[in-house]
């Protein structure tokens, strides 16, 4: 982001990550078929926040109890809870969490992004926007929009 | 006027020179001994002694020798004499001597020495009683008219009912007591019938030990008599023994009650048969197989084991009741296995018919005893074999040791016949018996192999040979023997021993030897069985010869490379490449136990960059030159050799080897693969020029390789995917949509690892 505009919430409260996940002796069998969980999800999720070096996990924005995966039903909803209620990044980090999605779960998946209940002001707009798959898709082709949601999900530096 | 004289002596020899001075003032005077009197004072005198210092004893029992010598003696002095002997001397060997002295007196020493014992309680007394008794008997002496006293004043003590007391100083054991009285009881003929009757009325005893001394006592007795002896006795005999047996409570008593049984038919047995005279073996036989004969012909019942035992014991006892016996029982056990469809009576019969066999193994000739049932049992054993039912061919297969050879030869006979039967049924199960483990009894699995185990699997080959006569059974016996022969060599020996591999080469030179000369079987052993042993054999050799090589290589000794030149040859041999390639994995790793710097071993520095900057140029020439089968044993080597080198080393010299490498992602051996891939990655992170030139064939083998069915493969290549996303932009990008669009598919990998994987590459790419 640009250096000199005001950020909105300069002190944020910040969360400590979860380590990593643990392997399994499954995980290795060739045999075994491990359905995606909500862990895994969550893993997919190590997006950073647009105004800090910090992920949204960080700053608990994404909480894995928000996950909700169901594999068999190819069905995936996220809640995500924007760190102060008029927060203008609702919709950028919501547009993230959705591409990532995207680019990383298997075509048959239905992504639905939403903000946590009662977090936000324009919440219901928000949903409103990141549900219409054509107001997406439109967004994702205006180049400079893309830029900033791509330097969101590009891997922290540092880690 | 001897008589006082002799007193007068007695008085003053006692002063002076002792008994021994007494003893031949004895002799000499011995014949004018005839004075009762004087005899008496003597013999007092004597018994005294006896109970003085035990140095004294033997002059003194000389002297009463040379005193009972006397034709003279006092009726009751042998029985005195005796009661002192008991009641003061403990030395055996003495008392023998003393008896040959009393052989002279006949049936009074009898009738005395019966009376002093009669109430004998002192356990030490009796021990002696009953050697004396014991003596008495097996020298011959003559009893008269007392044998049936000396048998009651014994016998009374039967069954022996001791318990020593605690700290017995004298240490007299319960079964010393048992084993001389019966030594005393079975010593002589003469008593067998007295003590017959005896050892049926205590057979009826409730007491266990009762019943087992009397079962012990029974053995030990029979094994002397001749059938005239117990003739009378032997229906009482069997109905006792045949009680014990049906009736058994205990297993001891059922060995001993059958092995009584074998005793007395061998006495039977022994019997010298007349023209005119019964033949008492055969009466008794049948006697024997009225009662137990129709047990067998209901297998279901209780009773068809006692009874088989029972017949059993009976065959053992001699070559001429063995056969009595098998011609009796083996048409009906034959025809009842052939009647019967169900399988648990024809395991029963199965076992009994082997047990037979097997009682009749402690016989000579016991070929003669079944030479005329023998195709009867061959087509039980065939049909047991064939049996849809496993549990029947695994008791067959389990009972293989003890079932006759010629048995099994049979078998041999039969396969002419029904070739198809046997490939079907017999030799796999033969085939699971050889490889199977035996039962998980813990940890030690290993060390609960037992001989039978090891017996089982011997007969288990000795079969496989005796079948393999058709060409069509030959061939799929074979490959078993094989088998076997190279589980040894791969060091899964799991038990088996050198002696089965050894036997699995006998069987096949026995097979070659005995098959029929046609031309399939001709092409089996020319095709496939004869350069199987001899790569076999190759593959021993090449095992020992590449720690040498290692040993050599770790030095860099001269002679290192002729080996070594070797082994790169062999990669071009169809059956000895992979183990060759596989070879340089050997050379190149480090080995924990062996050929270290830890053990001392002389460890030239670089080594493996030696080796390999030494012999890269050799690799790549053979692979280009080798047809393209034999190409993976190159590729396997290199991607071996390579994947040992230290990272720097790899990153610079892989360029060099970037053909074959590619080459070798295309190879279908998933070990080369991986091995290929894990080169590859690190060499991507600072790709060489040549390297990007190749990057269309690089990109395509490497989405090929995402669908990889081996995970860490899929996983390998989207590593390397991920790792192309970050050459140069310009060079990359071209690539992108098609990139894309492939790892869509490993999103959706069924392992979890893997998913992972195509996440992270997609994101960047």
């Amino acid at each position: 982001m640009s250096g000199g505009t005001q950020l909105e919430n300069a002190n944020p409260v910040v969360f400590q990550r979860s380590g990593d996940r643990m392997l399994t002796s499954n995980d290795e069998d060739e045999d075994v078929h491990d359905p995606i969980d909500d862990r895994e999800i969550f893993d997919i999720l190590s997006i950073n926040d647009p105004e800090h070096p910090l992920s949204l996990e960080e700053l608990n924005v994404v909480e894995q109890v928000r996950v909700k995966v169901d594999d068999a039903e190819s069905k995936v909803g996220i809640e995500f809870t924007p760190t102060i209620p008029h927060c203008s990044m609702a919709t950028l980090i919501g547009l993230s969490i959705k591409v990532k999605l995207l680019r990383s779960l298997p075509d048959r998946f239905k992504i639905d992004v939403h903000i946590t209940p009662g977090t936000h002001a324009s919440e219901e707009a928000v949903n409103k926007q990141l549900a219409d798959k054509e107001r997406v898709a439109a967004a994702l082709e205006n180049s400079s929009l893309l830029e900033v949601v791509n330097q969101c999900l590009t891997p922290t530096r540092g880690i | 006027d001897g008589q006082f004289t002799i007193l007068q002596l007695v008085e003053s020899a006692v002063l002076r020179s002792g008994t021994q001075h007494m003893k031949r003032v004895i002799f000499c005077h011995h014949v004018s001994l005839s004075l009762f009197s004087a005899v008496e004072v003597l013999i007092a005198f004597f018994e005294n002694r006896l109970k003085d210092h035990y140095v004294i004893t033997p002059p003194v029992l000389q002297g009463l020798r040379a005193l009972t010598k006397s034709t003279v003696l006092p009726p009751g002095s042998a029985v005195s004499m005796l009661r002192s002997l008991f009641q003061d001397v403990h030395v055996q060997v003495i008392l023998t001597k003393t008896l040959k002295s009393q052989q002279g007196l006949g049936a009074d020493f009898v009738f005395g020495f019966v009376q002093s014992m009669d109430g004998e309680r002192d356990p030490r007394n009796l021990l002696l009683a009953f050697q004396i008794a014991k003596s008495i008997v097996r020298r011959g002496y003559d009893l008269g008219k007392f044998t049936e006293e000396l048998f009651e004043v014994t016998s009374c003590y039967f069954p022996i009912d001791f318990s020593p007391p605690p700290n017995d100083p004298h240490g007299i054991t319960r079964e010393e007591l048992i084993q001389m009285l019966r030594d005393a009881l079975t010593g002589t003929p003469r008593f067998a019938e007295f003590l017959l009757p005896l050892i049926i009325e205590k057979l009826d005893s409730d007491v266990l030990s009762a019943k087992l001394d009397s079962l012990q006592t029974l053995i030990a007795g029979v094994s002397q008599y001749e059938h005239k002896d117990v003739a009378e006795f032997l229906e009482g005999l069997w109905a006792s023994l045949r009680r014990e047996v049906f009736q058994t409570s205990s297993e001891k008593i059922e060995s001993a009650g059958l092995a009584a049984l074998t005793a007395l038919t061998s006495c039977l047995s022994r019997s010298v048969l007349h023209s005119d005279s019964e033949d008492s073996l055969s009466t008794f036989l049948d006697l024997v197989l009225k009662d137990c004969k129709h047990h067998l012909c209901e297998p279901d019942l209780k009773l068809v084991w006692p009874s088989a035992k029972l017949l059993q014991a009976a065959c053992s006892a001699s070559n001429r009741a063995s056969h009595i016996i098998t011609d009796a029982v083996m048409p009906s056990l034959v025809e009842q296995y052939n009647s019967r469809a169900q399988c648990s009576h024809r395991r029963t019969l199965l076992e009994v018919v082997q047990r037979f066999i097997q009682s009749a193994k402690t016989c000579e000739n016991e070929d003669s005893v079944f030479l005329a049932f023998r195709p009867s049992l061959c087509s039980m054993v065939f049909s047991a074999l064939t049996e849809t039912d496993s549990s029947l061919t695994a008791s067959i297969l389990l009972s293989l040791p003890g079932l006759l050879l010629a048995v099994v030869e049979c078998a041999g006979a039969l396969a002419e016949l029904h070739p198809a039967a046997f490939i079907t049924k017999l030799i796999p199960r033969l085939k699971k018996e050889m490889f199977s483990e035996p039962m998980d009894q813990g940890d030690n699995r290993l060390a609960s192999e037992t001989p039978s185990h090891h017996a089982v699997r011997q007969r288990c080959l000795s079969a496989l040979a005796a079948v393999s006569t058709q060409p069509s059974v030959v061939q799929e016996s074979t490959p078993v023997l094989l088998e076997v022969l190279s589980s040894a060599h791969t060091g899964n020996l799991s038990g088996k021993t050198v002696e089965e591999v050894v036997l699995a080469c006998h069987s096949l030179q026995r097979i070659a030897k005995q098959v029929q000369d046609t031309e399939e079987t001709g092409r089996c052993f020319h095709d496939v069985i004869i350069p199987r042993l001899l790569s076999l054999a190759l593959q021993a050799a090449l095992c020992s010869c590449l720690q040498v090589a290692k040993a050599l290589l770790l030095r860099y000794h001269p002679l290192f490379t002729t080996l070594t030149d070797k082994l790169f040859s062999l990669l071009d041999d169809a059956d000895l490449g992979p183990a060759a390639a596989d070879g340089f994995r050997l050379l190149m790793s480090e080995s924990t136990d062996i050929l270290n710097r830890g053990c001392h071993a002389d460890v030239r520095i670089m080594y493996r960059q030696r080796f390999f900057s030494e012999n890269s140029a050799k690799l790549v020439q053979g692979f280009n030159a080798a047809p393209q089968e034999k190409k993976p044993n190159y590729l396997k080597a290199l991607s071996n050799i390579v994947n040992k080198l230290p990272k720097q080393v790899q990153v610079t010299e892989l360029p060099a080897l970037l053909s074959l490498l590619l080459e070798a992602l295309s190879c279908p051996d998933q070990g080369v693969q991986l091995s290929t891939l894990s080169c590859l990655e690190p060499v991507l992170v600072d790709p060489p020029p040549a390297l990007i030139q190749q990057l269309e064939a690089l990109v395509s083998r490497l989405l090929a390789l995402t669908s990889s069915p081996v995970m860490s493969v899929r996983i390998a290549s989207l590593r390397c995917i991920h790792a192309i996303s970050c050459f140069p932009e310009h060079e990359v990008l071209p690539f992108r949509t098609r990139v894309l669009r492939a790892l869509a598919r490993p999103l959706d990998d069924r392992k979890r690892l893997v998913r992972r994987g195509a996440v992270r590459a997609r994101a960047e790419w």
